[in-house]
């Protein structure tokens, strides 16, 4: 307590002394009136008294005669001793709080007290008998009830991001208690450095000058030692801003070393595209956080609230365990798969889910540069063979896409458009599309292949002898509209002549086009590293680009490069999709790459649908959604009902980061009349039950070094004795014993004060 | 046989036995061996007349007057004591007062002029008393006779505390009065300017009397021992004044103990012997009074002081 003592001290600035008194106990002011009782008593003295005859009358005039000033005086003195005595003992019994004076006496001054509540998830936590968020609110409330009259509260909840509750300091004692009662953890983690900015602001927002901060943590490792390398310096200059304004906070640590935790820390559906009635591998890894092994705990998968298979795992500390699941989603549209593990003390990261939007197939429209109807004469036939070898090259019938049974068609529907009719296709009915051998698209199509890209949708683009590389560069290769993944340069190599091929190197087989070929055998692996090309477009990424290279030639130039441009994905390969420029066709490796770089193409759109708290659900529509109405069901807050957000490029459900994890579920009527859901996980970090040792708080956060309280008596006498600060009543208590006393003394030095007449 | 008398105690009386009050100079008159006499041979004085009654001494008829009136007279002489008392008693209003729990200074003053008045005729000394207020009031000339302790006695019993003093006057004129020279023993409290008390008692020195002054207080008007807001009436029309006495009681004690001291010595610059007897008799509940032994100021300790021989040869 000595320190936090001190740090209490601390807090006083060395402002001019103002004074200013607020009472614990008003009512007891009343008492005030005792005071009256020794001026009642000497008046009654004075007209009530005894009698008696007196011989010595001449000497007792006489000392009255030249004692008359003194003794009155000495009368008013224990008179104003007396009601002193009992104005200070009623005033002491009304537990006054002096809000400003000597700080290094009373250090109680009218403050600002910035309360700063962790809300992340793990706060979430339950105790023995309560969450441990529910007893850092009462712990805060007691702070806010036990707050001196004058004393102004903010109040600010740790969240990412975080969010001030009363951000405007408020004198109002019970609207901030309200405040607390209404507080909810989240399943968010926190955002150390917006936390710091948003308490700079509310300190700023206040004139008083002395400022209190109070911290209500657990001390998680995951709060408070990742502030990033970004965030450091940012987060060091809030911090001495702090410092500089003197502000030492008091940190209250509620959390508790060694805590057990099993969380499903990922949910992955093991491909690009789920497609009805395609077996898919959904894999989970369940982490054992705690410091003791879990044995035989349960994992068990449930998809659209239907239970499905059971695991039970030996999850030894700190470990790992991942789980395959294999399922057949029969129906398309947006499926909820479950995992749960054994509920434990922090339940929100028991349970994962994942949104997976099963297509009953992948339309992809290739836009042929070079159409031509001799079998395998066009440019596209190659890659219509290798994506749907079940259909033939030909082009597709839209007007009946779904007429038979969705089991029975191919995953993937194609359809094949010369370049000339490109610019009359509605891009959004497609998940993909593919161009090749295009020799450049138009303005128009260069903007509505943009808007398609951004919204989600999947584009591939095939170079060729007609491509205009000035055409592609310049319309969607430019600053302003970065489209591809590189821009388009001269042609390397003579397809020709076919001399000097040019092999494919793998690249490790990093990217996710290609993984399936790691580990394989050499002759699987042959049919890809042994692909001839002998002629390409040199690609060349911008700088500082994010786009990866997911093939490249044994030249170091990329074949194939990758790029994510809004929430849709773009690849751009550098030789012809025909067997123009490259024997690639003819090997077994061109199927399957193909295949799996179309499924990442359509992966787009539906990678928003799996969030993680603290990220905004914002899908887009078609342009003809309009304001279509929307019910949401939130897992906390019910059903809701609202509508899409329209704009120039169409309709956006747009919401605001969600706090609580789980499944939210989106029914757009019409025109659209469909229904979409989100799955919101909780931040794996915030599983993760490891504490920060206090004394490496500043190392983790540089500068930051505030009181810290930690056991649960320190606790409460810290509560008490923050909220007692600038009592007097001991202090009056003592003036009240020294009156006692000097009034003693006195009357009995003026009683006693006889001069011995000597008897002899 | 002493009778029952308020002012004289058995026990006091006891205590008085084998004491002698003695002169300190030389007294008038002819003493058998007690006092050395500045005279030489008898010197019997005539006084008075008085009508013979059964048991008188036959030897002091007058037989002149028998012969002239046919009555039987005695022939009374003043007899020639060698030591003449004069007592002089206080009785104004002042002497009146007692404190709780003990008897009026009047009363106390009277007890110490009865033992005298035993002791003075008991060594066959003559002994006299006089009362005053404001002025003289009474005057028993001294004498020797056995009947003088009544007369003193009834003259005291008839006095009650009343008037004011004024014994700057009242000194005078008893100093005038006291043509013979003896031992003058003043009984009183002396409530008046201190230089004209001891101007007055100069007087009787003047006249070459010894005199003794008893000044009787009561404990309470030295110890002022009042508690609460007291009225104090004042005796001799002093006026009345309502006081805390606990603020006032150092300076009445340091006014009171300038009285005392200015008395205590201006007797000592004018050779008189003065004691201060305080009224600690306890108001007696018997017809008697019995002062405490321990009473530091008890009547026989009183006694002691005075210029008395106790062991006579």
């Amino acid at each position: 307590m000595t320190d936090f003592a001190a740090a209490l001290t601390a807090f006083a600035s060395p402002m001019p002394w103002t004074l200013a008194l607020g009472f614990g106990a008003p009512w007891m002011l009343w008492g005030m009136a005792a005071g009256s009782i020794p001026i009642v008593i000497h008046l009654l003295n004075k007209r009530k008294f005894r009698q008696t005859d007196w011989a010595a009358m001449r000497f007792l005039l006489a000392a009255i005669k030249k004692n008359k000033r003194r003794i009155e005086l000495e009368q008013w003195i224990l008179l104003a001793i007396r009601t002193l005595l009992i104005l200070l003992l009623v005033g002491a019994m009304a537990r006054p709080v002096l809000e400003s004076l000597a700080p290094a006496v009373f250090a109680g001054e009218r403050s600002h007290r910035v309360l700063v509540i962790d809300g992340s998830m793990s706060m979430s936590r339950k105790l023995t008998d309560q969450a441990r968020f529910d007893r850092a609110k009462n712990l805060a409330r007691q702070i806010v009830k036990e707050a001196r009259r004058g004393d102004v509260l903010s109040v600010i909840l740790m969240a990412d991001p975080p969010k001030v509750i009363v951000g405007e300091p408020s004198p109002n004692l019970e609207q901030v208690g309200r405040e607390i009662d209404l507080l909810n953890p989240g399943h968010t983690g926190t955002d150390l450095l917006a936390t710091f900015g948003s308490l700079r602001r509310v300190l700023e927002s206040s004139p008083l000058p002395n400022k209190e901060i109070l911290f209500l943590t657990d001390l998680q490792r995951a709060t408070w030692a990742r502030p990033g390398a970004e965030n450091a310096a940012g987060l060091k200059t809030e911090i001495d801003k702090l410092n500089e304004a003197g502000i030492r906070p008091v940190l209250i640590d509620l959390g508790a070393a060694g805590e057990p935790n099993v969380a499903v820390t990922s949910l992955t559906v093991e491909s690009p595209v789920v497609l009805a009635g395609v077996p898919v591998q959904v894999r989970t890894q369940v982490r054992n956080f705690g410091a003791s092994p879990r044995n035989a705990a349960m994992v068990r998968m449930i998809v659209d609230g239907q239970l499905g298979p059971e695991r039970n795992v030996d999850l030894p500390v700190g470990e790992s365990i991942t789980l395959d699941f294999t399922h057949v989603f029969r129906e398309p549209g947006d499926h909820v798969v479950e995992i749960v593990t054994d509920a434990d003390p922090l339940t929100p990261d028991d349970r994962r889910s994942l949104v997976a939007t099963v297509k009953d197939r992948i339309r992809i429209l290739l836009v042929d540069g070079d159409l031509n109807p001799e079998p395998f004469a066009a440019e596209t036939d190659y890659l219509a063979q290798a994506l749907a070898p079940s259909e033939s090259a030909q082009p597709a019938d839209p007007a009946n896409p779904g007429a038979s049974d969705p089991g029975a068609l191919p995953p993937i529907a194609l359809e094949v458009i010369p370049e000339s009719r490109f610019g009359a296709v509605e891009l959004a009915t497609y998940d993909v599309v593919m161009m090749a051998n295009v020799s450049q698209p138009s303005d128009e199509e260069a903007a509505s292949l943009d808007k398609y890209v951004r919204q989600g949708g999947g584009l591939v683009v095939f170079t060729g002898d007609r491509t205009v590389a000035e055409g592609w560069n310049s319309r969607l290769a430019t600053p302003e509209r970065m489209l591809l993944p590189a821009s388009i340069g001269a042609a390397v190599g003579d397809a020709n002549r076919k001399t000097g091929a040019f092999l494919i190197d793998p690249l490790s087989y990093r990217h996710p086009l290609v993984t399936d070929y790691e580990g394989a055998v050499p002759a699987v692996q042959s049919g890809l590293t042994q692909v001839a090309t002998w002629q390409y477009h040199k690609l060349i990424r911008p700088t500082d680009s994010d786009a990866r290279s997911a093939l490249a030639f044994d030249t170091g130039d990329p074949a194939v490069i990758e790029a994510e441009r809004g929430r849709g994905r773009v690849f751009l390969v550098a030789t012809s999709a025909d067997s123009q420029w490259s024997t690639w066709p003819l090997h077994p490796s061109y199927p399957v790459v193909m295949g799996e770089m179309a499924l990442l193409a359509a992966s787009g759109r539906t990678g928003e649908k799996n969030l993680t708290v603290g990220q905004p659900i914002d899908q887009a529509y078609p342009t003809g959604a309009g304001s279509a109405p929307v019910t949401l069901r939130s897992p906390e807050r019910g059903v809701r009902e609202m509508a899409l957000r329209p704009a120039v490029d169409g309709s956006y459900l747009s919401l605001p980061p969600q706090e609580i994890s789980g499944v939210y579920e989106a029914e757009i009527g019409p025109p659209v009349s469909r229904r979409d859901k989100f799955a919101v996980n909780v931040p794996v970090v915030e599983s993760d039950p490891t504490r920060i040792d206090p004394a490496a708080l500043s190392d983790a956060v540089p500068g930051f070094s505030p009181v810290i309280i930690q056991s649960a008596d320190e606790l409460s006498r810290a509560a008490e004795e923050v909220a007692r600060r600038g009592e007097i009543h001991r202090p009056l208590l003592l003036a009240v014993l020294a009156l006692i006393l000097l009034e003693t003394l006195m009357a009995w030095w003026m009683g006693r004060r006889v001069t011995r007449v000597s008897t002899t | 046989m002493v009778p029952p008398n308020p002012y004289l105690d058995p026990q006091n009386l006891a205590k008085l036995q084998g004491l002698d009050l003695v002169a300190r100079r030389a007294v008038e008159g002819y003493v058998s061996g007690l006092h050395k006499s500045p005279y030489h041979g008898f010197s019997v004085e005539f006084a008075e007349h008085r009508e013979y009654s059964p048991g008188d001494d036959i030897r002091h008829v007058d037989w002149k007057v028998w012969s002239k009136t046919d009555r039987l007279y005695l022939k009374l002489y003043e007899e020639e004591t060698n030591l003449l008392t004069y007592l002089m008693l206080d009785t104004s209003q002042s002497m009146d007062y007692a404190s709780e729990g003990h008897v009026t200074k009047l009363h106390y003053a009277k007890m110490i002029a009865a033992c005298l008045s035993y002791m003075v005729l008991h060594q066959s000394d003559s002994i006299g008393l006089s009362t005053f207020d404001s002025r003289v009031t009474r005057v028993l000339r001294p004498s020797g006779q056995a009947s003088q302790l009544n007369e003193i006695i009834g003259i005291m019993d008839r006095s009650a505390g009343q008037e004011k003093t004024d014994l700057s006057r009242v000194f005078h004129d008893l100093a005038e009065r006291a043509k013979r020279r003896g031992l003058v023993v003043v009984l009183s409290d002396l409530f008046e300017d201190p230089e004209r008390v001891i101007a007055g008692l100069k007087h009787f020195r003047h006249r070459r009397h010894d005199v003794v002054v008893m000044h009787i207080l009561d404990p309470a008007e030295l110890t002022f021992p009042f508690r609460g807001t007291t009225e104090f009436r004042g005796l001799e029309a002093l006026g009345n004044v309502t006081v805390d006495p606990l603020s006032i009681r150092k300076a009445y004690q340091e006014e009171f103990a300038v009285f005392v001291e200015s008395v205590r010595r201006g007797c000592r610059v004018a050779d008189i012997d003065s004691s201060r007897p305080t009224s600690t008799c306890p108001r007696p509940s018997q017809p008697t009074c019995v002062p405490a032994r321990e009473d530091a100021w008890s009547v026989d300790r009183f006694l002691l002081r005075l210029p008395i021989r106790p062991d006579r040869p």
